[in-house]
């Protein structure tokens, strides 16, 4: 043995198993409890109001959404694409309608939708609203028929929507016989803030 | 380490006979975690961004059943208005037994909530009706809506359709 020896550095190794144990933990957590956006609500966007004290979640499935955008555009859509197809004949399509004779449709120009100005799925325009109030009901009476199971409506409405429009499709549902809806709010968490 | 390890045990076979288990000191190893580490780093990553936390809420509606036409015969003492105007006052008033109704008072949402819990604790059978103009914003319709689900009173309300009286009633608050 050399008497002065190279003092070579213990390599240091940092044991990393408690790190990981961690990072998986909450791997798995996240995996659980995620919930892969809708198709439609990357779509068309809309600015969903706040309210306080509603609990109850919305529906996974079985859903017909009627969202309202700023404009003054109805869309309606399910999430079955077997029923999509069904009755719009394409699995991917969403059907739309204008109630408001006066104003020009939002859809026309596809940067009013959405952020990236362009639309993965096809519109189907509605002009007529005894059409419109038909294919409604053939939402309906297709997802019982081919799931089974009736659909659940949900009305996604954005802030700066006008109530007419909302009092339109209320007229609308009311006329089709579907007199229990829901409206889609947001939780509203700076409350305290706000008053 | 491994050469400590050993240089030790070297040292004792020479000194006395150790057990058999203990002299075999197996080498420690160990697995280099870093690649593993950076997948699961971008799974969660993933995972993380592509969750929606938030999972927005709905507030239940159940409209009358029934014809446009069928009229229900209420009270005129029982109705409270509830007017909305295009600027988005809110203008309250209570109806009077004779058919007639009472000066509106001009309220924020924070009284409107005071108002309709006070009177709907002191008449069971109060009926709200909503009158909403066509240009006002659905995040004031929601609020409304909101305010009247949080009082802790029986939640009878309809919607109808703003005429020209209201116009008139909505203009004492300043339209």
């Amino acid at each position: 043995m050399p008497a002065i020896k190279k003092r070579v550095r213990p390599q240091q190794a940092i044991d990393m198993t408690p790190y990981v144990d961690v990072i998986m933990l909450i791997l798995t957590f996240f995996i659980l409890t995620a919930q892969f956006k809708a198709e439609l609500a990357e779509d068309i966007q809309v600015k969903l109001p706040n309210s306080g004290n509603d609990t109850t979640k919305l529906p996974e499935r079985n859903v017909m959404t009627l969202v309202i955008n700023k404009f003054g555009d109805i869309f309606a859509d399910v999430d079955n694409t077997k029923v999509r197809e069904d009755v719009l004949g394409d699995a991917i399509a969403i059907a739309a309608y204008h109630p408001d004779s006066t104003s020009q449709p939002g859809w026309l120009n596809p940067a009013n939708l959405n952020d990236k100005g362009t639309m993965k799925r096809p519109i189907i325009t509605f002009k007529d609203r005894e059409k419109f109030k038909k294919l409604l009901i053939d939402f309906r009476l297709s997802s019982k028929s081919n799931v089974g199971k009736d659909l659940r409506i949900v009305v996604k409405g954005d802030k700066d929507a006008d109530i007419g429009t909302v009092q339109d499709l209320m007229d609308i549902l009311k006329e089709t016989k579907n007199t229990r809806f829901s409206f889609v709010t947001d939780l509203e968490t700076d409350e305290k803030e706000k008053k | 380490m491994a050469s400590v390890e050993q240089a030790n045990s070297g040292g004792e076979n020479r000194g006395r006979k150790k057990n058999k288990w203990q002299q075999r000191k197996r080498i420690g190893f160990h697995i280099d975690m870093t690649p593993y580490v950076d997948v699961i780093m971008l799974l969660l990553t993933f995972f993380i961004m592509t969750s929606t936390l938030n999972q927005p809420q709905v507030m239940q509606i159940n409209l009358p059943k029934g014809d446009e036409n069928t009229t229900v015969k209420v009270d005129m003492g029982n109705v409270v208005f509830i007017r909305v105007s295009e600027k988005g006052n809110i203008g309250l008033s209570k109806g009077k037994s004779d058919g007639t109704e009472e000066q509106p008072i001009k309220v924020n949402l924070e009284q409107l909530n005071q108002y309709i819990e006070k009177w709907g604790t002191q008449n069971k059978d109060m009926i709200m009706i909503l009158k909403f103009h066509r240009k006002a914003k659905y995040d004031l319709m929601i609020s409304v809506l909101d305010e009247i689900n949080r009082a802790a009173i029986e939640k009878r309300y309809s919607f109808s359709k703003m005429e020209e009286p209201d116009f008139k009633v909505l203009e004492a608050i300043g339209g």
